[in-house]
Formats: C-alpha cells, sequence, structure tokens
C-alpha cells in the first residue's frame, strides 16, 4: 500500500524525508525544508502534520522519541530507500533530458 | 457597555472563509473571537486588523467542544509557521495570524479535500437520519392516518418534517457536484473562497426546529406538559451544556448515549404513571362531544376517559373511549387481589359499561372514503352478515355487528363516518341524540 501510494514522492514529500534522514522534531522539519531547498520550497503546517502522520502509518518514517506534545522522527530503512529510487529517477530524468540536448 | 456577546453557530464546513471573514470584520469593529461557547463568544477590544485562517482539523471529530490531545499537536505545527490557535469546536479550527510571514495551513487543494471530507460525513448521516424519520413517520402516518389529516398542528409539523427530510436527502449527493464546482473554481482562479453568510440561516433553523416541535408536542401530547419539558432539558443537555461547559470528547459522547436513554425511561415512567392515574374528574368529560350518559342510563359512575379530538382545514376527528364501573368497585378490587392474590379472578362488576366512539367528518369525501377503509380494514369480511340499519340511521349505509353483549355499529354519511361500540341496541331516539350532539 505504501509503495503504491509513494511510487512518485511529491516535492513537499520528497523534502521533508530528505530532512528525516536525521532524527528531527516534528516541528522543526518545516524550516529545514526550506533551508535544504533555499527557500524555494516551502511546506505548510497541515501539509507537514498530515504528511507525517501518512508517513508513520506506512512506516516511511518511524518515531524515535517524544516529550510532552514534541515528537521526533526519522527515516525507516524502506523511507530511505524510497529517497533513493526518487534520486535515482530524478538523475535518470535529467540525464534523459541532457541527452535531448546532445 | 457590555464587554462578552454571542453570535449563532457555525453550521456547515463548506462556509470556513465566510468565518474567517466574519472574524476579521468583528475584529476591526472592536469585538475579538474568544472561544466557541454559546455559539461563537466574542470579548470587546480595540478595533485592530487581525487575520484569521479557519481549517477543518480531520483529526477532530463531530463531538468536540474544545481542542483535545490531536488539536494541540497540530496547533504547535501550526504556532511555528505563524499561526496560533485561538480555538475549535468540532472540526472547526481557528487560527489567528501573529507573523505576517505566516505560511499557509493547507494548500489550497488540501484544504478542498478536508472540508469536502468533513461536510460529506455531516451530511451523510443528516441524509441516514431523514431515511430513519421518514421511515417511521410514515409508518406512523399508514397507521393513524385520521388523526394526521385532522390536526393543523400535525399537518404543519408533518408537511415541516417532509420538507426538511427531502432537503437533507438531497443534500448529500448535492455535495459532491459542490466539490467538482469548487474544483473548477480552483482550476481556473488559483484560489477557492469557501464562503457565504450562514449566520442567519442557522438562526431560521433553530427557531424553526423549536416551532415545529413545539406544535408535535402539542398535537401528539395534548398540551405542552412534563413530556414537552423533558425534550426540551434534552435538547439542553446534548447542545447547550457541552458547549457551555466545554466538555472533553470523552464526557461529551457519554452525554450523547446516555441522555437520550434517559428520555426514553422517563418518558416511559411518565406515560405508565398516566396511565394509572386515569381520573373519576377527569376534565376530558367536559370536553366530548357525546357521553355514554347522554343516550343510556348509566347505572355506574364514570370510571375513565381517554379523548382525543381536534380539526384542521381538512376536517375533524373525535375518538373516545370510557368506562363505567359501580362506586366503590376499584376500591373492592383492590382489597380483593390483596386478600386473594392476582391469580384468583376479581368478581364482574354486573353494572360495569364501556362505550368507544370514533367519529371523523369533512367536507371531502374522498377522505372519509380513506378513512373508513382503514378504519374497517380489520373486520371487512365480518360485515357481510352484519344487520343493516341505515333507514334508522338516515345514512348512506349503516351496519350493526353484534358480538357478544357488544353492539359495534358503523355508520357513513357523505361527510362522515363513525363507529360506535357500546353494550346495548339504540333506539330511534337515541340514534337522534347521536347525530344530534355529531352535527350528522
Amino acid at each position: 500500500m505504501a509503495r503504491e501510494q509513494f511510487q512518485t514522492l511529491s516535492e513537499p514529500m520528497y523534502y521533508i524525508l530528505l530532512a528525516l534522514t536525521r532524527e528531527r522534531n516534528g516541528v522543526d522539519i518545516m524550516e529545514k525544508v526550506k533551508e535544504i531547498s533555499n527557500g524555494r520550497v516551502t511546506v505548510g503546517p497541515g501539509t507537514l502534520y498530515a504528511m507525517l502522520q501518512k508517513f508513520e502509518s506506512s512506516s516511511v518514517i518511524k518515531q524515535t522519541k517524544s516529550e510532552g506534545r514534541q515528537k521526533w522522527y526519522i527515516a525507516t530503512e524502506k523511507g530511505r530507500r524510497m529517497l533513493e529510487d526518487e534520486i535515482h529517477r530524478l538523475y535518470q530524468m535529467l540525464d534523459d533530458a541532457e541527452k535531448m540536448n546532445d | 457597555m457590555n464587554k462578552i456577546k454571542h453570535m449563532p453557530p457555525w453550521i456547515g464546513y463548506t462556509h470556513v472563509d465566510g468565518l474567517a471573514k466574519l472574524l476579521e470584520e468583528q475584529a476591526a469593529a472592536g469585538w475579538r473571537f474568544k472561544a466557541f461557547r454559546f455559539g461563537l463568544e466574542f470579548e470587546r477590544s480595540f478595533p485592530a486588523d487581525e487575520h484569521y485562517d479557519v481549517q477543518v482539523f480531520s483529526g477532530n471529530t463531530e463531538l468536540d467542544t474544545r481542542p483535545e490531545r490531536e488539536t494541540e499537536e497540530f496547533s504547535d505545527y501550526c504556532l511555528a509557521a505563524g499561526w496560533e490557535l485561538v480555538d475549535s469546536s468540532r472540526k472547526f479550527t481557528v487560527f489567528r495570524r501573529i507573523r505576517n510571514d505566516a505560511v499557509p495551513i493547507f494548500t489550497e487543494e488540501e484544504k478542498l479535500e478536508e472540508v469536502f471530507i468533513a461536510e460529506k460525513e455531516l451530511r451523510l448521516w443528516s441524509f441516514i437520519s431523514a431515511l430513519l424519520i421518514a421511515f417511521l413517520y410514515g409508518m406512523q402516518f399508514s397507521q393513524f392516518s385520521g388523526r394526521y389529516l385532522f390536526s393543523n398542528e400535525l399537518l404543519f409539523a408533518l408537511s415541516f418534517i417532509l420538507i426538511m427530510v427531502i432537503i437533507l436527502i438531497v443534500r448529500f449527493p448535492l455535495i459532491f457536484l459542490w466539490k467538482e464546482k469548487k474544483r473548477k473554481e480552483l482550476d481556473e482562479k488559483g484560489h477557492v473562497f469557501f464562503g457565504g453568510r450562514y449566520m442567519f440561516m442557522t438562526l431560521i433553523y433553530l427557531v424553526i426546529w423549536l416551532l415545529v416541535f413545539t406544535y408535535l408536542c402539542r398535537a401528539l401530547l395534548g398540551g405542552i406538559g412534563p413530556v414537552f419539558w423533558i425534550y426540551i432539558a434534552a435538547i439542553i443537555l446534548l447542545t447547550i451544556v457541552p458547549s457551555i461547559f466545554r466538555l472533553s470528547r470523552a464526557a461529551n459522547e457519554m452525554i450523547q448515549i446516555f441522555v437520550p436513554f434517559g428520555v426514553i425511561l422517563l418518558v416511559i415512567a411518565l406515560g405508565l404513571s398516566n396511565a394509572v392515574s386515569e381520573g373519576k374528574n377527569n376534565p376530558a368529560a367536559d370536553d366530548a362531544s357525546l357521553m355514554l350518559s347522554d343516550i343510556c342510563e348509566i347505572k355506574g359512575e364514570l370510571n375513565s376517559i381517554d379523548l382525543a379530538k381536534d380539526s384542521s382545514f381538512l376536517g375533524e376527528y373525535e375518538i373516545q373511549f370510557s368506562t363505567y364501573h359501580a362506586p366503590g368497585y376499584d376500591e373492592m378490587k383492590d382489597e380483593w387481589i390483596k386478600e386473594h392474590g392476582a391469580a384468583v379472578p376479581v368478581p364482574q362488576d354486573p353494572d360495569s359499561q364501556s362505550f368507544k366512539l370514533d367519529f371523523y367528518s369533512s367536507k371531502s369525501s374522498f377522505l372519509i372514503d380513506i378513512i373508513e377503509n382503514r378504519e374497517k380494514r380489520f373486520v371487512k369480511r365480518y360485515l357481510n352478515s352484519a344487520e343493516n340499519v341505515t333507514k334508522e340511521w338516515g345514512a348512506d349505509e349503516a351496519l350493526l355487528r353484534v358480538v357478544g353483549g357488544s353492539f359495534q355499529y358503523y355508520v357513513r354519511y357523505d361527510e362522515a363516518y363513525l363507529q360506535i361500540i357500546l353494550d346495548e341496541r339504540l333506539t330511534d331516539e337515541q340514534i337522534g341524540i347521536v347525530r344530534e350532539r355529531l352535527g350528522i
């Protein structure tokens, strides 16, 4: 189910997963995504909250600890493989575009 | 000057942006939104240019009257993005912008999806409730058509209920069309406004329901009696109390489950106690058009009378069942049971009499045809051998059926129908009195 749902990652999904290659507090992810993308991509709190729920229920990420209402997450093996597959796909697309230009 | 004011509650999720706009207008006028308490609660403040965003949060439920754990968790994310949670109720969450560079909470597509899902669920429950109400009232109407036709209050209430049921049933599929329309608006303009002035519809909705409820009570219960106040108390407990006291989801769930049960138990208990307290001095006897004592000699005294009568623009009806016993018979019966127990049969009262009258009149003989067929449906096969007494009654048709010691008259006039069951055969003079009293 997770594989079909996240076959191709949208930009917010990609950057959220990228940010979670290291353990992070859920609330800090918004800032990290902005930092990684040099301000190009912004993820709204509603989008982030919903995405974290979906990722966690699909075992793409897991919760590592919680303090009060604050939760920390990190990408699972499955999540890392999805990210690698997506990066590979993006490289492939870039290669194909460069071939067209040659 | 008042420091707090209230406005009617918001019901539909499809108007969340209209609610946000209302809050901004109120803030500009010096009323700052404080909480979802008894509708929308505002407190006096300096006029301010405030920005609100009202979101539909799927982590909440329809029973939420205040922010629960999920909402507070969600609000932490929004706070980091520049939005402060003001309050939440049901799936409405109200945020106030605290930074000018605040990031939108949801994308337009996501907000459309959240609003659609929440509104669809709400309308689905209304749709199912409407079907159930339609089924129950249909069953009831099919049993007591005469009473429903000849009562203005019941006709009004039933007509209104029918209209509301149709609206609730039609509204459910319309939400899918609404979504398509909003999707196109999003594709064309890149933005959707979930708006409109919903407040006055809410007020009208509440007032009309209270009117219908009052009429139903008057018509079905013969007056605004104890049961009416039980229902009012139930409505207050189910809606107003959770809103004012901001009960937790768990507490509200308990109330929503147990209050209806409590109401049913109370109403049954009241009905039973009323059944026991039949009055010898029952004021209903004064309202009856015809009493057994008007036409026959009474050997005992009036023991009990059940009377229902009403009229509408379609006609009128009167249904009565009365019993007569010898004076002191009830006390003798109680003593007998105390002494011999319930297993030993109580001696019959030789002076007991009973009287049953079902009378319907209308200018429409078509309606009287329907009522006559309905009233006769269980005895039709026996009437073939009944005695024809049409001439005595001067009617279109009058039949007499004698069963044991019971005399059952079925009499039809062009604009009236009556059934009388009593313990003796009526003479011409007695029939004349009946006709005079009933105006036929």
